[in-house]
């Protein structure tokens, strides 16, 4: 019987925990100090937890070359890349000019994400949350943010 | 008719005063770059970078301090929190923000002691800071579990010597100038005691009224109404003067061991390059507010005591020379560095 | 005991106590509902405000902002699969799937309700027992929290939905993800890569925030065809009796699980909410309706959170040790009050300790009073159509995430984190678990890390101190019985 890769569950997990698992591995053993078990050093315990969680993943990947199931649905990739590309651009604007021109970034380039996008709606919401989001956050809790930022 | 022309007069008192408001606001935003700001400042708001998580004792003082501020000087101050790194990611942050004036920092004994703590630091604690004023300081107490044999710190050194290896103290962090206040004593009596760093304050504290370490170096408030309550006990303050809180626990010169001095300590900076004419002006007026009795009082409570009419050049001088000390001591007592 | 409560009753309900008090739940409850911004923030920024209002009337006021964001963070997590505290986590699981079932109004009733009972519950436990219990929690020492984490790890993967390797796997996952920062023992950075804000851990809400809320969005817009996330059909708003009937006992285990676990210092509400919910579904006749929206993964949890949260008053007043930032906090502003909070803080100011045990009844009252005509408008949120809802969302979780620290880099490992949440989603694997793992790794590697310390490295300490060997007894225990019931279903199968 032939195992198909592509799209196989347990596969994939098993290959995701691998891979955290012998990073955390590698790094504890070869930068941090293990110690003894009286006084263990800062890689004693990630580097044991690494090894363990690799142990899972090589048996789930395992588990997943003999049953083969798959993932079930399509993958949503223009809404996972549009929604966190909102969310690393209104990162990047918050510092350089303030909330709401952030705010604006986010709301066009999520909505894109969405499953329709008219822009007169998407126009009148961005505008409506950004004033609310100073109502609330600036005015109201009195969280150090600001609307602009005109130098830095 | 005379009501009415009083009215006429008002409006135009008001229009009068938003006109210039408004032509002030116009000429500002085209003249930030100009020399001639200094007179207006300050003209929007300040933000005050405080370099620890909101509660705990710099947070408090920074916001009486800056809730103060904001009156005297007519413009919010707005605190901060950029935490991190022992407060070194907001030291750094200020270090590299605009030298205008309208960010200021409130620093601690990080800033001194980090420079022979750490292998690299990302901002020179001397080169990019312009200290403004100190405001407050205060000393790093020795308390005890209440069963713990030993009553004073000569018992405690002898103590120690006949156990060597047993004795255990708890801090709050490694790197934190309880942790020092502990090598330093190490150093100093030449006695073998063993660190067991605790994450924060708070489980220190337990771990020593429950027994789990025999002793524990804190700052004086975190422990003062458990000794009232004669559920831990104070040996020794690491300062030179006796503290307020507790005003029966000896200094270190009066308990035998003069150099055991460890402050922890409040102060605000700018980045280097903030204008003299900003700096004297903030200086003058942080030091009317740390001299008002009900500010002096609070900040009191919060467990630190105020230091009132320090100069940009003494708080300077006073970060070198403990930048310095700590250089010593820490090459001394074979602390390994922290990256 | 009875005559004390009459006066703290006598105490708090002045009218400007009364009206602090409202004032706190009120912004408290705003503040919960609003994820990321955390109590900490509002009650730091309220604190200088404090210093012209008497102790009493400034501790209600905090104090009520404290358990109404405890009450709002059930809200978005219910509406939006939204956590904003760790505890509110659990309340996702079944929460949301009932609102997505047209049943959102009993979820955020029975979670008001159920809350409800566990203040006054956790009110009563404070007043009556708490100096004596407090004395209690100073014999828990390294080896007993570690022991009681490794409990509640086991204990979590074991009775997680689904695949118990997977499950158990997701908690390692957590534990390695909780590593990050520096290292409490040797002040060393570990997995920080240089990066000065990770120095302090990957923060809380960017972790469930990415797994469950921008996961749950990807997820809900991943098909192309125009369907509604939430169905249409709302059956009832206010629970129906049968929902009651199952609340009650789920209920009383919680508020039992969170008064025990709330008066440890150190043991935040997360494990709580977990355990109780654990609790559930091991016990009952059917475990495959959990996560599909039942109610008593919701009633159980959050009695469980509010309970924890009333109960770790009882080390800070008592002891003056603050169990969580936001009671230090709280002993910041005693202090400034000039009331040293402590094992004397009961005969010297009676009137404030026990006033303050009132307000909380009452706050407890006033939160049910404010949140249940709310539940109908809430309800009505999700009617707005998803493509207005999902960018709101997003706005709540960046500025949010951005005010906590006001770090850039913190937004985007929110987006990391959205990455591999929906990732994980994909590949079925449950996020809560993870994020147990998470919150207590650190403590359980710490707890690890002195007990060895402190015993010379003699691994017995764990079985000779008895209330670790208790722990460790219940570990073994369950583990035992889960794979007896495995071996059992194999078994039938087989035959």
């Amino acid at each position: 019987m032939k195992v198909e890769l592509r799209n196989n569950k347990d596969f994939f997990t098993g290959l995701l925990f691998i891979a955290v698992g012998l990073t955390a591995m590698v790094i504890s053993l070869s930068d941090y100090p293990l110690g003894t078990s009286l006084n263990m050093g800062p890689g004693y315990f990630p580097s044991l937890m690494g090894g363990i969680l690799t142990a899972f993943g090589l048996y789930i990947m395992a588990r997943g070359l003999i049953k083969g199931e798959k993932i079930a649905g399509a993958w949503g990739i223009r809404p996972l890349i549009l929604l966190n590309l909102g969310v690393m651009a209104f990162g990047f604007l918050i510092d350089r000019f303030g909330l709401a021109p952030s705010l604006v970034v986010l709301f066009f380039i999520s909505a894109l994400g969405g499953k329709e996008f008219k822009f007169k709606e998407v126009l009148i919401l961005t505008v409506l949350m950004t004033v609310a989001s100073w109502v609330l956050f600036i005015y109201g809790l009195g969280i150090p943010l600001r609307l602009f930022v005109w130098e830095n | 008719m005379n009501a009415n022309g009083k009215k006429y007069c008002g409006m135009a008192k008001q229009l009068l005063s938003a006109a210039s408001a408004i032509l002030g606001t116009l000429f500002l935003i085209g003249a930030t770059t100009a020399p001639s700001y200094a007179q207006s400042y300050p003209d929007k708001p300040i933000r005050l970078i405080v370099i620890f998580p909101p509660g705990g004792g710099i947070d408090t003082v920074g916001r009486i301090i800056g809730t103060k501020l904001s009156e005297t000087l007519g413009q919010p101050v707005v605190p901060e929190n950029r935490a991190g790194a022992g407060g070194n990611v907001g030291l750094e942050f200020a270090a590299k923000a605009r030298p205008d004036g309208y960010t200021l920092v409130i620093g601690s004994e990080t800033l001194t002691l980090s420079p022979s703590l750490y292998k690299k630091l990302n901002y020179d604690a001397v080169k990019d800071l312009q200290p403004v004023v100190q405001v407050a300081q205060v000393p790093v107490m020795l308390f005890v579990r209440p069963d713990f044999p030993a009553k004073t710190l000569k018992e405690l050194v002898e103590y120690a010597k006949t156990n060597p290896g047993k004795v255990t103290y708890g801090t709050g962090g490694v790197g934190s100038a309880p942790h020092l206040g502990g090598e330093l004593l190490k150093s100093l009596a030449k006695i073998d005691i063993v660190h067991v760093p605790y994450k924060g304050v708070a489980p220190a504290l337990v771990g020593m009224m429950g027994g789990e370490v025999d002793m524990a170096f804190l700052s004086p408030a975190a422990a003062a109404p458990q000794v009232q309550a004669g559920k831990a006990r104070a040996l020794v303050v690491l300062g030179d003067k006796r503290v307020k809180l507790l005003p029966d626990v000896p200094t270190a010169r009066e308990a035998g061991i003069d150099r055991l001095l460890v402050p922890i300590w409040y102060g605000i900076l700018a980045p280097a390059g903030t204008p003299q004419t900003i700096v004297k002006h903030l200086n003058a007026e942080i030091n009317k507010i740390t001299a008002m009795p009900d500010i002096q009082e609070n900040i009191q409570k919060v467990g630190v005591e105020t230091v009132s009419g320090s100069t940009p050049e003494q708080f300077s001088e006073f970060i070198k020379t403990e930048i310095a000390h700590w250089e010593k001591i820490i090459a001394g007592a074979n602390i390994p560095k922290l990256d | 005991m009875l005559d004390h409560l009459i006066f703290g009753f006598s105490v708090a309900l002045s009218l400007q106590n009364l009206f602090y008090c409202f004032i706190g739940v009120f912004v408290g409850t705003l503040v919960g509902v609003l994820p990321g911004i955390s109590p900490l923030i509002s009650i730091s920024m309220l604190l200088p405000i404090t210093f012209t209002l008497e102790p009493l009337s400034s501790l209600i006021m905090l104090a009520g902002i404290y358990y109404g964001a405890q009450y709002g963070g059930s809200t978005t997590s219910i509406l939006l699969n939204l956590p904003g505290e760790a505890s509110s986590v659990i309340t996702c699981m079944d929460g949301y799937q009932m609102a997505r079932q047209g049943r959102a109004g009993p979820a955020l009733a029975i979670a008001a309700i159920s809350s409800f009972f566990a203040g006054c519950v956790g009110t009563v436990l404070i007043g009556m027992f708490g100096p004596p219990i407090a004395e209690l929690a100073l014999k828990f020492h390294a080896a007993e929290y570690f022991s009681l984490m490794v409990l509640g790890l086991v204990a979590a993967a074991v009775l997680a939905q689904g695949d118990m390797v997977k499950a158990l796997a997701m908690v390692v996952f957590g534990i390695v993800l909780g590593v990050v920062g520096t290292d409490v023992s040797s002040g060393r950075q570990r997995f920080t890569f240089g990066i000065y804000d990770l120095s302090d851990g990957i923060g809380f809400t960017i972790v469930a925030v990415g797994l469950f809320a921008v996961a749950e969005v990807v997820k809900n817009l991943e098909n192309t065809e125009t369907t509604e996330v939430f169905t249409a059909k709302i059956t009832s708003l206010m629970p129906t009796l049968a929902d009651m009937k199952a609340s009650v006992n789920p209920t009383l285990r919680g508020t039992a699980l969170g008064s025990f676990f709330g008066m440890l210092p150190g043991a935040g509400p997360a494990i709580s909410a977990f355990s109780a919910y654990m609790l559930e579904k091991k016990i009952t006749k059917d475990p495959s309706r959990f996560g599909q929206g039942a109610i008593e993964g919701v009633a159980s949890p959050e009695a469980a959170n509010n309970a924890h949260v009333q109960c770790s008053f009882i080390p800070t007043l008592t002891l003056g040790i603050p169990g969580s930032p936001v009671m230090a906090l709280m002993l910041g502003a005693l202090m400034i009050q000039g009331i040293a909070p402590g094992p004397q803080v009961m005969t010297r100011n009676p009137d404030l300790f026990w006033g303050l045990i009132a307000s909380m009844w009452i706050g407890n009252l006033i939160l049910v009073v404010l949140n249940l005509p709310l539940v109908g408008i809430w309800v009505k949120l999700l009617k707005v159509p998803y493509r207005w809802l999902f960018p709101c969302i997003f706005m709540f979780i960046c500025v949010g995430n951005y005010s906590l620290n006001n770090s850039a880099i913190e937004i985007y490992l929110t987006a990391g984190f959205g990455v591999l949440g929906y990732i994980l989603l994909k590949l079925e694997c449950e996020p809560a678990p993870l994020i147990l793992g998470y919150v207590l790794g650190p403590l359980m590697e710490d707890s690890l890390r002195r007990a060895m310390l402190l015993s010379r490295g003699d691994p017995t300490v764990f079985f000779t101190r008895p209330i670790s060997l208790a722990f460790i007894l219940v570990t073994v225990l369950l583990l035992i019985t889960v794979i007896m019931h495995g071996l059992r279903k194999k078994r039938e199968k087989g035959s």
